[in-house]
């Protein structure tokens, strides 16, 4: 059995490396933290206490709470973190009970505006009064429908009327039948013409022949001329008279309906304002209904008649015309009577229209109209005296939806507009419904990329969302946490109604959740993952017709994920064990070690060996990244081999310039490198061709490293590791095989069980490196060797050997140098 | 005593001169003419005085629409009768075609009321648009309306202006010559019409009024067709034209020698009249 270690408490050194101890392998236990079912205190998750508040969140909340509190302008809440850690479940669950304590809002409704149909009212009233307030019009529109034709039918109204008309006939007749006697008597006839009313002298019965006329003598024919002209004047003075008869009649015959829709109209509305009288600003609506019920009376007398158009709006046929009554109906737009609390709402598709209502129009012959009945609500209006919940993404993504959001905000109201009037782009007449005050707080949700971005790049941005709410994505891995963990797995259970989890499945899943933040120390947050691994698992419980969802369960959900998503690695892994990718995992090379990277496709990362190689000649002192010289190389990878420079300058460089060329190169690599990971492998193949001391195969290399040659953490390391296990594994278990790995990474340990137990059978090891002289003595077996006074490095030192090697290189330097100078 | 079968009506005369234009009631003649399995003749009379009264040189006419006097030139009211005339045949025909009716068109000059009585014959109903908008705003019954319906021997139906809708026929029944005729015609138009009937018995007394609807309940049965039969008692022109209003869509039925419709009553009926009247003869 291999010699194992428990690892450094030593934090990142930022002095000097010195060389250390020898490293040695990790024992087992360390290369995963487990959790103790039996510690958790239950047998499934049927017997805790869902966790109903969010774990870890304390300054989320805290944040929430202030915002909410903040009754100003501008303390509206951006909650940030990464996608899928509950933010939105949290931030509804917190709002929500907040909510409940407050006051329900008013509702809304829509109303005709007899001043400019253009423009409907918006109302107000007190809660849960809308519909009540729209039945109570219907009834009013069902009373008049009925009571208004009556009221037109009675014999009063119809003897009124009839006076009238009788007034007029009798002024009519009077004059005409007065004019015509006196036209007969004058031996002329009034005649109707096409176009009008013709004089004409007669015979008998009738007009004079107009031969026989001109056979008359002089003087008889200009007295009948005169006579005719006089008449003629006399018709004049009659028809004069007739705009002022009709006028008057008109205006008597305006003036008997209205008193007698007045009649009928007052008392059945005296109930409806009766009912509203303690809300002005429907009584005010009651009394323009009133007036104009009055005016237009006869509208409503003939129940198939076309209704009153709109003014300025297209003709509408009479099949699809409303009822005159229809612009005394109710748009409830917010109705509130079911509602405890203020609302709280979330809008899933954040476009204009879902945003701030939309005008809808109704095609008729090709033209389209509206009215205010066609006005529908927004989220705005559904969260007004509440709150809004929104993703940020979404609303940017929308056009003109983030710049009205701002809009409606500041000016503290919601307009419904056409979207055409946002880009200015509307040109004809359309309806502009009067807009409602907003009171609302609204809860932007987004990742932490997309609030940095609007903080800086959108100066609105910053006055109207003053509350960052900042999501952990993870919690502490603390006992106490433990349990409040499994307390809040059980509020997922339970909200998703899964079979209950046995405390080893928790014990599991709380494993997982450690792995998700490649980190022993902590727990995940990431909802969607840790939710996702819990209804899996409770899936596979269901496979196996189980009534509780056990450890293996959870394996198996785990297993499953991978294996749905591990093609990619297999088919990579393939072609290293075929021999077509190079990858040595046994004997020894000069200038060649084993480097590691993680690729990530989605939610899935593995781990990757790569070949990095260094060769070594006579030069000016520079290493050369040939990734990067080929633009395949990314800065930190550059920055990492810039490093190595400075260590080699720092280390060797002191007395004599360094006069190599090295280059250094991910073998086989044929996409783009990233990332200083790989800087501490570089570093040994660097050694090691300086050295020519051979590298063990057998070995696989991760972290970075700085100036002094002090090691430092990476991400990925768990993947890193799996990735060189399942390629060794492949190949067969030597138990030389093994992963050299930063100190400080060993936190963050999370194997799978199958490479714990390969390192406790001694077939797998892990080595926790603080310094490179550490790391070198693992690969090459030779001491690294440490300074002496002189300067010197001992001569059977890796250290000394590259002296050794540099001393030579630069007294061949000066040989050049001096042949070059002679020549 | 005449049956409906007695009564057969083999065309409709849609009647008009210069100064009527009556798309809307050619229309309803000629579906009353669909409905009558009846011929559609239209006659357009080319009026003699008003073409008098253009050839004399002092005459103008003064327009209905301006209220100014303007020139009245026979060129002119020629030019204007003939294409009046040549658009009322277009009307009439197209109002026949759609309906596969026989049909004739006939231009007559003359005085309205002699000409379309010449034209009529025993199994002809005349029919004419009787709202002339004489001066803006009232109306009254035009001269024409008020000559053929005086002068004519035959049954004429006056319209008023805009679709017939007729589904309930009241008819006026007196004790005169024709009431039973009548009575038989609205009974024939009734049916074309899917209407209603309604008798309204008018009589001085009682016993008149009773005997009255006796005979007028036997014709109805006669004809087998439902009706009813009301006492109106003596009601005055004005009663009647209340009644006929407050019943919607009715025409009204009346004998041309009884009460409301023998001499100058005719044109007092015409005048006051709000629905379609039928004058029988």
């Amino acid at each position: 059995m291999p010699k194992t270690a428990k690892p450094s408490k030593k934090k990142t050194p930022s002095a000097p490396a010195k060389t250390n101890a020898k490293a040695a392998p990790l024992a087992a236990d360390i290369l995963r933290r487990r959790t103790d079912p039996a510690g958790l205190g239950f047998k499934t998750t049927a017997e805790i206490e869902p966790l109903n508040e969010a774990l870890g969140q304390e300054r989320a909340m805290e944040a929430i709470r202030f915002g909410i509190g903040m009754v100003q302008d501008g303390y509206n809440l951006f909650a940030l973190g990464p996608d899928g850690i509950g933010k939105h479940r949290m931030v509804r669950q917190f709002l929500e009970r907040q909510a409940a304590g407050e006051p329900v809002p008013a509702d809304w409704c829509y109303v005709h505006n007899f001043e400019n149909a253009y423009k409907p009212r918006a109302l107000s009233l007190p809660p849960g009064k809308a519909r009540p307030f729209r039945a109570d019009m219907d009834h009013l529109i069902d009373e008049l429908r009925a009571a208004l034709p009556a009221a037109f039918e009675t014999e009063d109204f119809r003897g009124q009327r009839q006076a009238i008309e009788e007034r007029m006939k009798q002024l009519h007749e009077g004059a005409f039948n007065e004019f015509q006697e006196k036209a007969k008597a004058k031996g002329a006839a009034l005649i109707r013409t096409p176009s009008g009313l013709t004089l004409a002298p007669i015979k008998g019965e009738e007009v004079m022949d107009p031969e026989e006329f001109q056979k008359l003598p002089a003087e008889e024919k200009q007295a009948i001329q005169k006579n005719i002209e006089a008449l003629q004047t006399e018709l004049q003075q009659v028809m004069e008279k007739l705009p002022a008869w009709e006028q008057d009649a008109r205006k008597q015959m305006r003036d008997l309906n209205r008193r007698t829709a007045q009649f009928a109209i007052s008392h059945i509305l005296e109930e409806v304002k009766r009912r509203y009288a303690e809300v002005p600003e429907v009584l005010e609506y009651l009394a323009a209904v009133e007036k104009d019920m009055i005016d237009n009376a006869e509208d409503f007398l003939k129940p198939d008649q076309q209704a009153q158009p709109v003014p300025g709006a297209p003709p509408v046929p009479t099949q699809a015309a409303a009822s005159p009554f229809a612009r005394y109906k109710v748009n409830v737009l917010i109705d509130n009577s079911d509602r405890e609390g203020a609302p709280v709402f979330y809008e899933d598709h954040p476009n204009h229209p879902n945003l701030f209502g939309k005008i809808e129009y109704r095609a008729v012959f090709g033209a389209l109209i509206t009215d205010f009945s066609m006005i529908l609500p927004g989220a705005l209006h559904k969260a007004n005296g509440g709150y809004l919940v929104v993703d940020a993404r979404k609303v940017l993504m929308q056009p003109y939806g983030w710049e009205e959001l701002k809009h409606a905000l500041r000016s503290r109201e919601i307009r419904i507009e056409p979207l055409g009037y946002a880009f200015g782009g509307a040109g004809a007449m359309m309806m502009e419904p009067e807009p409602i005050p907003l009171n609302i707080k609204v809860v932007l949700l987004g990742d932490r990329q997309l609030y940095y971005m609007l903080a800086s790049g959108d100066p609105e941005f910053g006055e109207l969302f003053k509350v960052p709410v900042d999501f952990e994505e993870y919690v502490e891995r603390e006992p106490k946490n433990g349990k409040l963990y499994a307390r809040f797995l059980a509020s997922l259970i339970d909200g998703d109604k899964l079979r209950p989890f046995t405390a080893s499945a928790i014990a599991k899943v709380m494993e997982r959740a450690s792995r998700l933040v490649e980190d022993s120390e902590r727990l995940s947050m990431e909802l969607r993952r840790v939710g996702g691994l819990l209804r899996e698992a409770d899936y596979w419980a269901g496979q196996r017709k189980a009534d509780t969802v056990d450890a293996k369960d959870v394996d198996q959900a785990i297993e499953a994920q991978i294996r749905r998503s591990d093609r990619m690695r297999e088919r990579m892994e393939e072609q290293t064990v075929r021999g077509i990718v190079h990858i040595d995992t046994s004997g020894e090379k000069v200038g060649q070690v084993n480097g590691l990277s993680v690729l990530s496709l989605g939610d899935h990362s593995f781990g990757k060996p790569s070949r990095i190689t260094a060769s070594v000649g006579l030069g000016k002192g520079e290493v050369v990244d040939i990734e990067r010289e080929v633009a395949l190389g990314g800065p930190l990878h550059s920055k990492g081999v810039l490093i190595l420079q400075g260590f080699l300058a720092e280390r060797y460089g002191a007395e004599q310039p360094l006069s190599l060329k090295a280059s250094l190169v991910f073998e086989q690599s044929y996409g783009g490198v990233d990332g200083d990971s790989a800087s501490s492998a570089e570093l040994y193949t660097l050694l090691s061709a300086l050295s020519e001391a051979p590298i063990k195969q057998s070995f696989a290399v991760t972290g970075s490293v700085d100036q002094h040659g002090n090691v430092q953490a990476i991400g990925g390391v768990n993947e890193k590791i799996e990735g060189f296990f399942d390629l060794c594994k492949a190949r067969g278990l030597t138990g030389q095989q093994g992963v050299m790995i930063p100190a400080t990474n060993v936190t963050h340990l999370m194997l799978r069980e199958d490479i714990l137990a390969a390192a406790k059978d001694g077939k797998f090891r892990v080595f926790p490196i603080e310094t490179i002289d550490q790391g070198i003595e693992v690969l090459t077996g030779v001491p690294a060797g440490v300074r002496g006074k002189n300067g010197r490095y001992p001569a059977n030192t890796i250290n000394g050997r590259v002296q050794t090697r540099l001393d030579t290189f630069a007294a061949a330097a000066r040989r050049f140098a001096h042949k070059g100078r002679a020549s | 005593m005449t049956g409906p079968a007695d009564i057969v009506i083999r065309r409709i005369i849609f009647a008009l001169d210069a100064a009527t234009e009556s798309p809307d009631s050619l229309e309803a003649a000629a579906e009353l003419a669909e409905r009558l399995h009846a011929e559609l003749v239209g006659l357009f009379v080319e009026d003699a005085n008003l073409l008098r009264s253009a050839a004399l040189p002092f005459v103008r006419e003064i327009n209905l629409a301006s209220g100014q006097w303007q020139a009245f030139e026979p060129a002119a009211i020629e030019r204007d009768m003939r294409a009046r005339a040549a658009r009322a045949r277009q009307l009439v025909e197209a109002a026949a075609r759609r309906r596969h009716l026989g049909f004739s068109f006939l231009v007559a000059r003359g005085e309205i009321g002699r000409e379309v009585a010449a034209a009529a014959g025993e199994t002809d109903l005349i029919v004419l648009e009787g709202l002339t908008e004489i001066l803006r705003g009232r109306v009254r019954m035009g001269s024409g309306t008020r000559a053929v319906a005086r002068q004519t021997a035959r049954t004429v139906m006056v319209l008023r202006r805009g679709a017939l809708d007729a589904r309930n026929f009241l008819v006026a029944y007196e004790d005169t010559p024709e009431a039973d005729r009548a009575l038989v015609i609205a009974a024939r138009l009734a049916a074309a019409n899917r209407a209603t009937i309604a008798v309204l018995v008018i009589a001085a007394d009682s016993p008149k009024a009773d005997e009255l609807r006796l005979r007028a309940t036997k014709v109805l049965e006669r004809l087998g067709v439902e009706g009813t039969v009301e006492i109106l008692g003596e009601p005055s022109l004005i009663d009647l034209c209340g009644f006929a209003r407050r019943i919607q869509h009715a025409v009204l039925v009346v004998g041309a020698n009884g009460t409301f419709a023998k001499g100058d009553a005719a044109d007092r009926l015409m005048d006051r009249i709000s629905c379609p009247l039928v004058l029988v003869r």
